[in-house]
């Protein structure tokens, strides 16, 4: 599969990987001293929220979720999914708000109607840490439809 | 091999472990804290998928392609796009079986496909550069994989670490939701769950 890098300005970099910078055995404190970031710590989540969009149909989806993170942060989930598959995703619990942006089908990307009413939910009220956002897709081109429910 | 207890589930540093070659000896110790818990699963343990998440420690934007061969030798990509430092975390649910995971194309490790953009507008392309890690020999149906992107002083300070969580040192039991579980269950009621999986489907 080929990837698509953006059209900018890109400079390639032999990114410093681990295991070509003198490894075996690297004092983590040694790191600081060549010049990059030490890496201390990080927090492991509490749990996870996880957002799995599952297409029933015989055709190409694409979910675009917006996740709004409890310090404002964003991040757009673009979930593509072949037909009769799943694909999901995950994000620690501290979210603020999940958001169905909009769904299509087909490598064209036409859109698919989206249910009426509000397509987010709240994190704490509306889903919570260990939870699933389902977004089921079903029917058969042009007509399909998208179900979404929180386990 | 170096272990950090946390939430009761041994996380395990893969520098130190001799059957992880790929990433032996490359792994702070202090990687990941100590917490105590054992209300949610943090990593899918019994059930059949395995958990990729990408964290962002550095002060660019982040455009990190995970790359997943379920067995076929081609590689899926699922893009994590847009990775600011603020939202600093994705991550990825792979169902099991799948044979090998890493960033991009999995027989390509050099091709420049990690994006990261810095505040000042700066865009550089960096590649994985390595090979991808491989089922039964990194990680195992259950695990956690982690890849840490670090550093905060521009492009030439990126680094990556990956760490593993093994699955089978978590929590059997959980006071909380049991989010695999349920994941099981959801793709079960589907059709979706893999006939070769070996999983729970009660919630």
């Amino acid at each position: 599969m080929r990837y698509c890098i953006p059209r900018t300005a890109t400079v390639v970099l032999p990114m410093c990987v681990a295991t070509l910078c003198g490894c075996p055995g690297i004092n983590p404190d040694l790191v600081g001293q060549l010049g990059g970031s030490p890496v201390s710590a990080i927090n492991v989540p509490d749990g996870n929220i996880v957002i799995l969009v599952s297409n029933l149909t015989p055709t190409l989806v694409t979910v675009d979720v917006q996740v709004t993170k409890e310090n404002g942060g964003t991040i757009p989930l673009s979930i593509e999914v072949r037909g009769l598959s799943y694909s999901a995703r995950a994000q620690d619990c501290d979210v603020q708000q999940l958001e169905i942006v909009q769904a299509t089908y087909g490598t064209a990307r036409r859109p698919i109607t989206l249910p009426p009413g509000p397509l987010s939910v709240a994190g704490g009220t509306g889903i919570g840490c260990g939870q699933v956002l389902s977004i089921v897709v079903v029917g058969t081109p042009p007509d399909l439809t998208v179900q979404t429910q929180v386990f | 091999m170096t272990n950090a207890t946390w939430r009761g589930t041994t996380v395990r540093t893969l520098g130190v472990c001799a059957l992880l070659p790929i990433l032996a000896g490359c792994l702070n110790p202090r990687l990941i804290n100590s917490t105590s818990g054992g209300i949610y699963p943090a990593v899918p343990g019994d059930q059949p998928f395995v958990l990729v998440r990408v964290i962002n420690n550095t002060d660019a934007t982040l455009t990190v392609p995970v790359g997943v061969d379920e067995g076929d030798g081609e590689t899926i990509l699922h893009e994590i796009d847009q990775l600011s430092p603020a939202a600093r975390e994705s991550a990825v649910i792979v169902g099991w079986p799948v044979a090998r995971i890493g960033i991009g194309d999995l027989d390509q490790p050099f091709d420049p496909v990690i994006v990261a953009t810095y505040p000042d507008g700066t865009t550089v392309s960096v590649p994985y550069g390595q090979g991808p890690l491989v089922a039964g020999v990194n990680f195992t149906q259950g695990d956690g994989i982690v890849f840490l992107f670090s550093g905060t002083g521009g492009p030439a300070s990126l680094r990556l670490s990956i760490a593993r969580v093994p699955g089978s040192d978590q929590p059997t039991a959980f006071s909380g939701r049991d989010t695999f579980q349920i994941l099981t269950f959801i793709l079960a009621q589907n059709g979706l769950l893999m006939e070769t999986a070996t999983a729970q489907t009660t919630p």
